[in-house]
């Protein structure tokens, strides 16, 4: 199978709707296909094995997916944000492909001695008439997407076409959006949220306008002007958004939101969900490996959490909801047991759209076909999912196991904290001590003793920080995600 | 009979349906659109150019980007063309599977 297929029929189903862009003057399916066509006429044209993509989301995106995917090499999305030193490395893997990339990098990708188009040129280039052509239909490759690094060095993520098909097939039906449905689009190119939603919009027939740059006040400007009815974000967006200057926040076209990619700090949902009492909150959760979102909490959950007195629902807002019906899940001990409802351990999942791959190293799923997402979390009595944190941040203090991300609920609950990263620092008696950084809200304040002991009264002493400190913001990458390398770096540098 | 495989297209002899296998079975199977035998898209006449009627009872039409399963739930398909006749697994009709949608999500 292959993902032109989705084009395909998108085409013949509704070739003159809209798919892409804004009301007057967007592009159709039909056009969509036939400038995908044009782009792999040109990738075969040149025997390229891959086709880079370096630069802001925007229409060229999707044409670039499907263009690569009718000519059977994968898409390569990679962050513009890299240093020279790191693009330099990743483009060194994929000598034979061909790139297209915004003006002021071209000159950055073609220093790898890459067949370099620039956006502009590319664009033209996919006007160019081009002559029918048969998809391969073996199951290749049909992303590759570069870990963003936070805890190791980038990892490339293979993602075959059966995975994001079994994905769309499973999860959208056919056509179903209305003619008046549209979705924002914000997230950068290089997030595995950003190629699903390229394929589920499309198939669903829902048009994509897309944010290339992101503020909260330009968000909102453009979700009033298009109509926006459906949106993603990642949570420092939402944060932004609901804490723009703007004296409403009001969207009247504004149906779903959706979130994901990063852990959602408590405080910014709940005044989301104030500041929207019409709009349907979804939250996704899912891993570049897992093809995007495997579990989701649904608007149902969302507000029956809010509205009950039973604290074990209540805390279901902060949970990820059900696993999909196609995703299989497994609550592992360190020794690959299956843990029971409400243990705690490392979140495993199986099923079609599901990789686990990875270049150079190949398929890491066990002998049934689980992948090790290397989150924690657990399931409560009903099946609603909770994700801890990553595997690999766990702070082994003493011989003890201890999760930052129980220690960092602790504190984002405090009135005056807006932000909270707790690491561990190399300690010569306890092998790492935990300390913390934390962000006021503006004009609050909070001492770091004054935090300790809120921490005290509601963790015991070995999970309480031995030192907190204030910053003005966390290193944070931009889909939002806390860089714990650099913030454990700055703890310990700033001790000496 | 036909042992099917994923991803493989298939196209009616009887009207403009096309469909692509999503789950197949291990068995072979006779798969029917019109209640005549469907062929690879490439081996047909062309999904747009049918040669025969569908036969009555079979008559009941596809729809474009539905689901159809067989009685067992052992075979799926995507139904990629529309047509008027309708589809079945040894002579069993196919059914329309319902997708959970998700509230777009991603």
């Amino acid at each position: 199978m292959n993902l032109s297929l989705l084009l395909d029929m998108a085409a013949d189903g509704f070739g003159d709707r809209i798919v892409l862009g804004f009301r007057d003057g967007g592009t159709t399916a039909d056009r969509l296909r036939r400038r995908s066509l044009a782009g792999s006429r040109i990738l075969r044209d040149r025997a390229a094995d891959g086709l880079i993509y370096l630069g802001v989301n925007s229409p060229l995106f999707p044409a670039s997916l499907f263009a690569a995917a009718r000519a059977g090499v994968p898409l390569i999305p990679l962050n513009y944000r890299l240093g020279d030193e790191q693009l330099r490395q990743l483009i060194a893997h994929h000598p034979n492909a061909v790139a297209v990339a915004d003006d002021e990098h071209c000159e950055r990708v073609a220093a790898g001695g890459i067949q370099t188009f620039s956006m502009t040129t590319w664009s033209a280039a996919l006007d160019e008439p081009a002559a029918a052509m048969e998809a391969p239909d073996d199951n290749r490759p049909a992303v590759l997407i570069y870990t963003s690094g936070t805890t190791s060095a980038p990892k490339g993520v293979v993602i075959r076409h059966a995975n994001l098909l079994s994905y769309v097939f499973d999860t959208v039906e056919f056509a179903s959006a209305g003619p008046e449905d549209a979705a924002l689009i914000s997230v950068p190119p290089y997030h595995i949220a950003a190629v699903a939603n390229a394929v589920t919009n499309l198939y669903a027939g829902r048009r994509s306008v897309i944010l290339e740059q992101f503020s909260g006040a330009q968000w909102l400007a453009l979700a009033r002007r298009e109509r926006i009815t459906n949106a993603l974000v990642v949570p420092t967006m939402l944060a932004r958004i609901v804490n723009a200057d703007d004296e409403d926040l009001h969207v009247p076209t504004l149906r779903t939101v959706a979130y994901g990619g990063a852990a959602m700090p408590p405080q910014v949902i709940e005044r989301a969900l104030r500041a929207w009492p019409e709009v349907d909150f979804v939250n996704a959760y899912g891993l570049t490996e897992t093809s995007s979102t495997i579990a989701v909490l649904s608007p149902e959950d969302h507000r029956a959490a809010t509205a009950s007195d039973d604290d074990i629902v209540r805390a279901r807002l902060h949970s990820a909801g059900h696993v999909l019906p196609g995703v299989h899940l497994q609550i592992r001990d360190d020794d690959g047991n299956p843990l029971p409802h409400g243990r705690a351990g490392r979140i495993w999942v199986r099923g079609a759209q599901i990789s686990g791959e990875y270049a150079g190293i190949g398929s890491t799923l066990d002998p049934d076909g689980y992948f090790d997402t290397r989150d924690t979390g657990y399931l409560d009595r009903d099946d609603y999912l909770f994700v801890g944190g990553r595997a690999d941040d766990t702070i082994i203090r003493g011989g003890e196991n201890i999760a930052p991300a129980e220690i960092e609920a602790v504190l984002l609950r405090h009135v005056a904290v807006a932000d909270a990263v707790v690491v561990g620092v190399p300690d010569d008696e306890w092998g790492y001590r935990i300390e913390s950084a934390v962000v006021l809200h503006p004009n609050a304040t909070a001492t770091p003793l004054e935090l300790i002991a809120y921490v005290r009264e509601r963790l015991r002493g070995s999970k309480t920080p031995e030192r907190i400190v204030v910053w003005d913001e966390l290193p944070r990458n931009d889909i939002g995600k806390i860089v714990r390398r650099e913030a454990q770096a700055r703890l310990a540098h700033e001790r000496t | 009979m036909l042992r099917l495989r994923v991803g493989q297209r298939l196209a009616s002899a009887t009207d403009t349906t096309a469909v692509i296998v999503i789950k197949a079975s291990a068995d072979d199977v006779s798969l029917t659109c019109g209640g005549v035998a469907m062929a690879a898209e490439s081996e047909s006449a062309g999904a747009d150019n049918p040669s025969l009627a569908p036969l009555d009872g079979h008559d009941h039409g596809t729809q474009m980007g539905k689901r159809y399963e067989s009685a067992d739930g052992a075979v799926e398909l995507l139904c990629t063309k529309a047509g008027t006749a309708s589809l079945a697994i040894n002579d069993i009709p196919m059914t329309t599977k319902a997708v959970k949608a998700l509230p777009a999500s991603d």
